[in-house]
């Protein structure tokens, strides 16, 4: 009897959420959608690296096309490119605190 | 992200303090004994000429083109022609030109910053003209090779005296050896400690002397470009994406990098393979 009380309020709980949330909320954004979580974390890292002037020559072009590809419904090149994409905005981000000691071997 | 940002605030402060200590002389010396270390038989006052101080085969073929009609001599005049025709003499910073050579880069103190020979002529043009100049080939490089010849035979010497002339020289110093790119590599990696040494059919050109010819006339380009078209150049080449030619990051560097040349005569000698 307890359980059955105990489920009921969980799921009661949850729709009262739903509902306050309304429909206009996307439940399908951020990380549930592996490409849009990928190429927003190339587009901030991009934007970090270009800032310390530390970016990388392709980095602005993979995530042009990486947008391209998943528009026109390639989605596994797509997240594939923003994933790389990223991976370069975090090594640059390393050579930029790298830079911080960055001196003459001699 | 957060990291990032103090890491990039620490690096500036690093900058910032680095300055109380700055050295430029000491530095200088250091960078002069690291070549003469790794070519010992190659006289200072060679580093004028570049890789050609390096290699014989080259140092030939240069010679050959000096005797001829070097292939910039006549952007070269045209520069001079068009350095009146614009009447950039009219300008205090530009009246005379060998001695303007010679003071940039300088840093200006009243505003903050380091001035280089092209920002002096491009501000100047735009003064007399009304109209903006490019950065990096064309007239601007042309006017900054005619400036420079001017200069011929005098030598490269920079003063870093201010608090604020040492902070810049030391963020072109970083700037200068830091590793970047996808090829994760520094200017220094190429043409401090693999001076001489071959990156595929080409020689590494020694950093000291580079700026003793600049603007300088490339095969490669087929025309004469400043100092910061090759810096934008090698950073393409390490496949880091190149920051805009006349920007504060690149005018610290060259007021680093021409520092480091500093004793090594001008020359009109701005052949380059």
């Amino acid at each position: 009897m307890k359980k059955l009380l105990l489920t009921t309020l969980t799921v009661f709980a949850f729709s009262a959420q739903a509902d306050y949330l309304g429909s206009s909320h996307n439940w399908n954004n951020g990380s549930s959608d592996p490409f849009k979580a990928a190429i927003a974390a190339a587009e901030s890292g991009y934007a970090a690296n270009l800032k310390a002037n530390m970016a990388w020559r392709d980095t602005g072009a993979m995530i042009k096309e990486a947008k391209k590809l998943q528009a026109s419904g390639n989605t596994a090149g797509a997240l594939a490119l923003a994933d790389a994409a990223h991976t370069q905005t975090v090594n640059a981000a390393a050579q930029t605190v790298a830079a911080g000691s960055a001196g003459p071997r001699f | 992200m957060k990291k990032l940002i103090t890491a990039v605030v620490s690096l500036g402060l690093m900058v910032g303090t680095a300055s109380a200590g700055t050295d430029v002389e000491a530095d200088r010396k250091a960078f002069v004994g690291h070549f003469k270390s790794i070519k010992p038989n190659v006289e200072f006052a060679d580093y004028t000429n570049g890789v050609y101080a390096y290699d014989e085969g080259s140092r030939d073929q240069f010679e050959e083109i000096l005797d001829g009609i070097p292939p910039y001599e006549e952007a070269v005049e045209k520069g001079g022609a068009e350095f009146e025709k614009f009447g950039l003499g009219k300008c205090a910073a530009l009246a005379d030109p060998a001695a303007a050579r010679v003071k940039h880069p300088y840093y200006d103190e009243a505003a903050g910053t380091v001035v280089t020979l092209e920002g002096t002529i491009r501000k100047c043009y735009t003064e007399q003209t009304g109209k903006k100049m490019g950065t990096m080939k064309g007239k601007l490089a042309r006017i900054s090779a005619w400036v420079s010849d001017q200069a011929a035979g005098e030598k490269v010497n920079v003063k870093v005296e201010s608090d604020g002339a040492k902070a810049a020289y030391e963020r072109g110093k970083a700037t200068f050896y830091a590793k970047r790119g996808q090829f994760n590599m520094s200017c220094a990696d190429c043409h401090v400690y693999q001076a001489g040494k071959k990156a595929r059919a080409d020689i590494l050109s020694p950093a000291l002397g580079h700026t003793t010819h600049v603007p300088m006339y490339r095969a490669k380009w087929g025309g004469i470009g400043t100092l910061h078209r090759r810096y934008g150049g090698c950073y393409k080449n390490m496949r880091a994406k190149p920051i805009m030619a006349q920007d504060e990051v690149y005018r610290d560097m060259e007021f680093f990098h021409q520092a480091m040349s500093n004793g090594l005569e001008i020359t009109d000698a701005r052949y380059r393979k």
